[in-house]
């Protein structure tokens, strides 16, 4: 016990705020729409003051803005744990009509940005419980196809985190797909191989979306898998781990009957793979 | 023009910062001014939102940030006509001396009503970054983005602030029977 957390202790029993909220309180609901309907145009409008409306009756607490809804089926077999989806209620890339085949990287700036927002969204999600190991895992896989991007954290004794989101939903409410744990039998990958750690499919609200990630030996600098609907899906590899991912659900039995993908070595050999959880 | 899937873009995210952000920009008014005249100051501040949501940052800790500070802005602007102040000070609940703590599993060291009569002594400077910290936790990235200074700046003026409210705190006449005194506090030289 610190001095200075009594005191902050003791200063929120001194709060001078309502502890309940009500954003879809009548009061905030009118508000919300005569903002809308002024035009957003800066220098159109005088300087903003709006009419008070009807004082309404204390706020009732509401239910959290974005739903949380697991993964369904679960299909998507994590590490060793959670898998969670936050459909976004509006917007978004519908039908992954954005996605590419090829990923393209992010600036040094993107990708950290892309790896905080995963790293919150997890906590806030199915990652609540690996709080430790979100806070010290490092980005090894930032990615983006189309408005989408793809994270990988991953830190001690093989614990990783992946996100895959859809940029184009509202800030508050992003539409996330992804998976979190520790593997049980945590154990490095030979250079020549692969060990997947998140294989199989699951729903967003762009619909339905295969994935592939894990860990790669460092001889181990291209992997691809043959869609049949899509061709050649490439994975990113980097810092030892690899991700990709394509829409529909391809992959869906992939964690129980394994899915072969083609891989290129540092060498320039090339070699086929079969993922298995 | 604005196309209307834009402007349809524009009015999802719009709507989903205001539904997520309204609960703590109302407390947040709440305790920085009078509480009648809330709900208003969050309306207009979330117009100038509106207005200027381009400049909405991606990440959603800075952006609830960003929008704090856009609202603690039009608050110091409608000093008009008095002096400028420079701060927003923070308002307590008012204390009683016999009132029971409103968290009771709190293991509280200090007296409420001491704490309280510390604070009002805090300048409006002190009372914003601590309550900065505090009450709408804010880590010193955002906070600072809120008040416009550099991390540093805020971290250095955030522990005066602690200082300054233990300084009260040791300096304040401690009545008999009232149950105050700070196990580990020690007196300053």
């Amino acid at each position: 016990m610190t001095l200075i957390r009594d005191i902050d202790t003791a200063l929120r029993s001194l709060d001078a705020a309502d502890h309940d909220v009500d954003p879809g309180s009548a009061r905030a609901r009118t508000d919300l729409q005569r903002i809308l309907a002024t035009d957003p145009s800066p220098g159109l409008l005088p300087q903003p003051r709006l009419p008070s409306a009807d004082r309404v009756g204390r706020p009732r607490r509401t239910p959290p803005n974005a739903r949380r809804v697991a993964m369904a089926g679960g299909v998507l077999a994590a590490v060793t744990a959670g898998v969670v989806a936050l459909p976004s209620l509006t917007g978004g890339d519908q039908a992954f009509a954005s996605w590419t085949r090829a990923a393209q990287g992010m600036t040094g700036q993107e990708g950290a940005d892309a790896a905080v927002s995963c790293r919150r969204m997890q906590e806030d999600g199915a990652g609540a419980e690996y709080a430790d190991g979100l806070s010290s895992a490092e980005p090894v896989v930032a990615e983006r196809r189309g408005v989408w991007t793809t994270v990988v954290l991953a830190g001690t004794d093989g614990f990783s985190a992946m996100c895959v989101t859809d940029n184009s939903t509202p800030l508050f409410s992003r539409d996330m797909i992804g998976s979190v744990g520790t593997p049980t039998d945590d154990a490095a990958p030979g250079p020549r191989h692969l060990i997947a750690t998140s294989l199989g499919a699951g729903t967003m609200n762009a619909g339905v979306l295969s994935l592939a990630a894990g860990t790669a030996g460092s001889q181990v600098v291209e992997v691809v898998y043959h869609s049949r609907t899509h061709g050649d899906v490439a994975a990113t590899v980097s810092h030892g781990h690899f991700a990709l991912w394509l829409p529909g659900d391809e992959l869906k039995d992939a964690s129980s009957n394994g899915v072969e993908v083609a891989v290129t070595y540092r060498d320039g050999s090339t070699g086929t793979i079969r993922l298995t959880l | 023009m604005t196309p209307p899937s834009r402007a349809g873009d524009r009015q999802h995210t719009f709507k989903s910062l205001y539904e997520a952000v309204y609960p703590d920009l109302l407390r947040f008014v709440q305790r920085r001014a009078h509480p009648d005249h809330a709900e208003d100051v969050v309306a207009d501040a979330f117009l100038v939102v509106w207005r200027r949501l381009d400049e909405l940052p991606r990440l959603q800790d800075d952006a609830r940030a960003w929008v704090f500070g856009i609202t603690r802005n039009r608050l110091l602007n409608e000093q008009r006509g008095e002096q400028r102040r420079r701060a927003l000070g923070v308002r307590l609940a008012g204390t009683t001396a016999a009132g029971p703590p409103a968290d009771p599993d709190a293991d509280l060291a200090v007296s409420r009503v001491d704490l309280g009569t510390a604070w009002t002594r805090l300048s409006e400077v002190h009372q914003e970054v601590l309550g900065l910290t505090v009450f709408e936790e804010l880590k010193a990235p955002q906070a600072a983005a809120v008040l416009g200074i550099s991390s540093v700046a805020f971290r250095l003026r955030l522990s005066r602030a602690r200082r300054a409210l233990r300084r009260h705190l040791d300096h304040l006449p401690q009545p008999s029977g009232t149950p105050v005194g700070v196990p580990e506090r020690t007196t300053a030289p």
